[in-house]
């Protein structure tokens, strides 16, 4: 074979380039110091911006935290915005307070979104003033002209337990807000037993995500008196759903020890 | 040289023979035309024309078209005779009521019947423009000719006839004549735009020739008080004239409100409004009165009507305001006719009213057991309107609103100047137009006025008034939202509130306000030029920068960096410098930034 000497070399040609084009994206970002992760943030490339910006939301230095709020003020197109409060919401650092705050009121409804639930996830600890401070724009924010925002709201609004929006949750169920649904059974109270009883009436209504909040209301430790989980247990074997009967399935096997009369109830009702 | 003498006798008495009536050559304005129509003005008669001595009207309903006589004191059709090829109004003159056929010319109903008394068809060729009559049923009727189409060549002839039909005489002239006037003892007839030529009533004699030199003469009408004769925009007193000459000034009227149209009668010369139209519910009323020095009307009232709109106006010293307006509930109306300080109406169903125009009370009203009327002519002096509740109109400024807000939406012109009204009227009333800004309810005409003469006459008085109004939240629960955000924003910043300032920074930060709110907001607050400001202004702009939602309407963001290059410091210039220099700066913003750093940079060289 005269050209025997070149047969290696094009089967090493023909192995390498795979690896040479992969190796093209195979930036090891764990690896980069901050001031590159910096540099890749703002170049042209959106897709190494986005990379770095996660990579800077998963360092825990103070100096990954700064550097993420300080992009984001200095601005940048709404998707990298969005990854960088997400990025930072990770965090939870109460530094971030503030420029989340500006951003809860963004023109943009992801970008709102986004900034709600980065400030829902700031480990306020023992500070209650800014605890307050958060549930308040999470209020706010049930009033919202854009129901994706209004949505997130209700959802961490359940999720922080904040009791005090009840009143707004219920004018949102009224106007057919499913995620205000799911949060009342997290806050709700007797108001909201009663008006979850009367909507069961109402055939406009859906009943399934209905009868899965008030599950979640009687599972709550906090939520009474006994007669009213009596009624509602009540309710629920009246109705003839496959919903119903699993919800009394789960309240009788894992409610409340305190209120055992109405988990009797649904036990004899289940009996039937 | 004797048969020469005589020759020249004969042809000079026969060229000194006096010229015939309405020649172009007859003098005008001489002391002694004026004594002789002295003497023949009478102090005004404030009779019926019918010789039945009843008011009455006579009505033209339509399917089929017919003349309906009505006694108004008990309602009562006094008969209904069918018309089908009347093209002129009734004229109601004595014993008779007259009016123009199309194929058999002049008709004549009896008063009392509605039997056909006679007719007499016009001169051929020629075209009926108008007629009148008096108590004695002598009418003067006045047809036209015009040669080879045009008006310019027109020739008109004047034919006056007596109650049974005869002709006392008739008249033809080169040029217009307007439908005449039949008084008492003369006949006036409007010639040329510019001459009143009083007539003799029996033979065809021209007494005197009134020459008017500021505006024309269009119609010539008889009341109680005297004869008025003017155009659209004045109007004379026959008894001013001929106690103070020619140089008599007219009565003439002017008024802040816009759109107020001046006709203080049916153009006589015009062949649509021989007939009944819808010019006739675009007029002016008043009780015409021969002040010392000209006309004036009495009670220093007149009334403008627009279709089924009347507006009561107080004209002191030749300024009309308007003090109050009514519009006529759920119908239009075919006629009007004023006697001394009361407007008749009719409507097209039948509901024959009357009004105050002192004060604009609706004063009475009765259904006739007549509908679908195109017209009418009333006859109705010395008829006293039955006691009853007068119902006194809204306050003006409602009065205006609802007209201006009326859904009906027939009467462009008059809501229109409806609202024209209000923004004279209105003045400081700045919670008026805030209301018709801020009402749903508003018509777009009656809002886009408001704001326009809001943005025109800004009211510092209503400062606090515009600043609650951008101060609403924005609220889906509660389903509020500020109103009016770009008429507020550019009232406070024309008037350069510096209260204005935090409420439009809150509002320049919602999610809420559109890209042209937040330009107009930004533009207001720029004007106020508060400090401010400029830390709001570097934020929003940051955030902003790299926006895709602002590269179709970079305006605003545009106005900012304005506003940071003029009312920053060094921290703004280094922000805008980065803005110029980051690739990911919008292009559009990026180029004006750079031109405005550019601009300092080559001035400063």
């Amino acid at each position: 074979m005269r050209f025997k000497f070149l047969l290696p070399v094009i089967l090493s040609v023909i192995i390498a380039i795979p690896s040479i084009s992969q190796g093209k994206s195979k930036i090891r970002w764990n690896k980069l110091v901050e001031d590159d992760l910096l540099k890749f943030l703002t170049s042209n490339n959106m897709e190494y911006a986005l990379k770095a910006v996660e990579e800077l939301g998963k360092r825990k230095s103070p100096s990954s935290l700064d550097e993420l709020l300080g992009q984001l003020l200095l601005g940048h197109p709404p998707e990298l915005s969005l990854t960088i409060i997400n990025a930072i919401g990770s965090k939870g650092n109460v530094k971030s307070f503030k420029t989340l705050s500006y951003f809860a009121s963004h023109r943009n409804h992801s970008i709102r979104s986004a900034a709600l639930t980065a400030l829902s996830l700031i480990q306020t600890g023992k500070d209650q003033l800014l605890k307050t401070k958060i549930d308040n724009i999470l209020i706010r924010a049930l009033r919202d002209f854009d129901s994706n925002v209004r949505n997130t709201a209700a959802f961490l609004i359940g999720k922080r337990k904040i009791a005090s929006a009840e009143k707004d949750l219920l004018v949102l169920f009224g106007a057919g807000s499913i995620a205000a649904v799911d949060a009342l059974g997290y806050i709700g109270g007797i108001t909201t037993a009663r008006t979850f009883a009367i909507a069961l009436d109402n055939k406009k209504v859906s009943k399934e995500r209905i009868i899965s909040s008030i599950l979640t209301m009687l599972k709550r430790n906090d939520f009474g008196p006994e007669p009213v989980r009596v009624q509602l247990v009540k309710i629920l074997g009246s109705l003839n759903l496959p919903g119903a009967q699993d919800a009394l399935i789960k309240y009788h096997g894992t409610g409340p020890e305190k209120f055992m009369r109405s988990r009797k109830l649904a036990f004899k009702i289940l009996s039937k | 040289m004797k048969k020469i003498l005589f020759i020249s006798v004969v042809l000079s008495v026969v060229s000194c023979k006096p010229l015939p009536p309405f020649h172009q050559d007859r003098t005008a304005n001489t002391k002694a035309q004026f004594k002789a129509v002295k003497q023949l003005q009478n102090t005004g008669d404030a009779r019926v024309m019918n010789s039945s001595g009843k008011a009455m009207i006579v009505i033209q309903s339509t399917m089929p078209k017919s003349a309906v006589a009505v006694n108004v004191e008990t309602g009562a059709v006094l008969w209904s005779v069918p018309t089908p090829d009347a093209n002129s109004r009734y004229v109601i003159a004595g014993p008779i009521v007259a009016y123009n056929d199309a194929k058999k010319g002049v008709v004549a109903l009896d008063i009392n019947s509605g039997k056909v008394k006679w007719t007499r068809k016009l001169t051929a060729k020629r075209v009926f423009l108008g007629m009148s009559g008096d108590r004695s049923g002598k009418l003067a009727v006045i047809s036209v000719y015009k040669q080879r189409g045009s008006s310019l060549n027109q020739i008109s002839e004047l034919l006056v006839l007596n109650s049974s039909g005869k002709e006392v005489y008739k008249v033809e002239t080169q040029g217009r004549m307007g439908w005449p006037l039949v008084s008492s003892r003369f006949i006036a007839v409007p010639y040329r735009s510019q001459y009143l030529v009083v007539m003799d009533k029996s033979k065809p004699v021209e007494i005197a020739r009134i020459h008017v030199k500021n505006g024309e003469i269009r119609f010539v009408e008889e009341t109680r008080n005297g004869v008025f004769f003017g155009d659209k925009s004045g109007i004379y007193s026959l008894k001013s004239i001929l106690a103070n000459g020619p140089q008599t000034p007219r009565f003439r009227i002017k008024s802040e409100i816009r759109h107020l149209e001046f006709n203080f009668a049916r153009d006589h010369y015009s062949s649509i409004m021989k007939d009944y139209s819808a010019y006739d519910m675009r007029l002016l009323h008043g009780d015409m009165v021969s002040g010392l020095k000209t006309a004036e009307f009495s009670k220093d009232t007149i009334v403008f009507n627009m279709f089924r709109y009347l507006f009561g106006f107080d004209v002191k010293d030749g300024n009309a305001s308007v003090k109050w307006a009514v519009s006529i509930d759920g119908d239009n109306l075919a006629g009007l006719q004023s006697y001394g300080e009361i407007l008749f109406y009719i409507t097209k169903a039948g509901v024959l009213g009357a009004v105050n125009m002192v004060n604009g009370e609706k004063l009475w009203s009765r259904k006739l057991e007549v509908e679908n009327i195109r017209g009418a002519s009333f006859d109705m002096s010395g008829f006293i309107v039955p006691a009853g509740s007068p119902v006194s109109p809204a306050p003006l400024l409602d009065s205006l609103t609802e007209i201006a807000n009326d859904p009906d939406t027939r009467f462009p012109l008059a809501k229109r100047f409806a609202i024209d009204a209000l923004a004279v009227v209105g003045g400081a009333g700045v919670s008026r137009l805030l209301s018709m800004i801020t009402n749903p309810k508003s018509s777009k005409m009656l809002r886009d006025k408001a704001e326009h003469d809001l943005i025109a006459r800004p009211d510092k008085k209503g400062i606090p008034l515009y600043i609650n109004l951008i101060s609403t939240p924005f609220d889906f629960i509660k389903g509020t939202r500020p109103l009016a955000i770009g008429v507020m924003a550019d009232v406070l910043g024309k008037l350069k509130s510096v209260k204005a300032v935090d409420p439009l920074l809150r509002l320049m930060v919602s999610p809420h306000i559109t890209t042209a709110e937040l330009l107009k907001v930004t533009e207001a607050l720029l004007a106020i030029g508060d400090k401010r400001i400029v830390r709001p202004f570097r934020e929003f702009l940051l955030a902003y920068r790299a926006d895709p939602s602002f590269a179709q309407d970079i305006h605003p963001l545009q106005k900012m960096a304005e506003g940071l290059f003029k009312m920053g410091g060094s921290a703004e210039r280094q922000v805008l410098l980065f803005l110029s220099e980051d690739q990911r700066t919008l292009p559009r913003l990026k180029v004006y930034i750079e031109r405005m750093l550019n601009k300092t940079r080559t001035e400063k060289k």
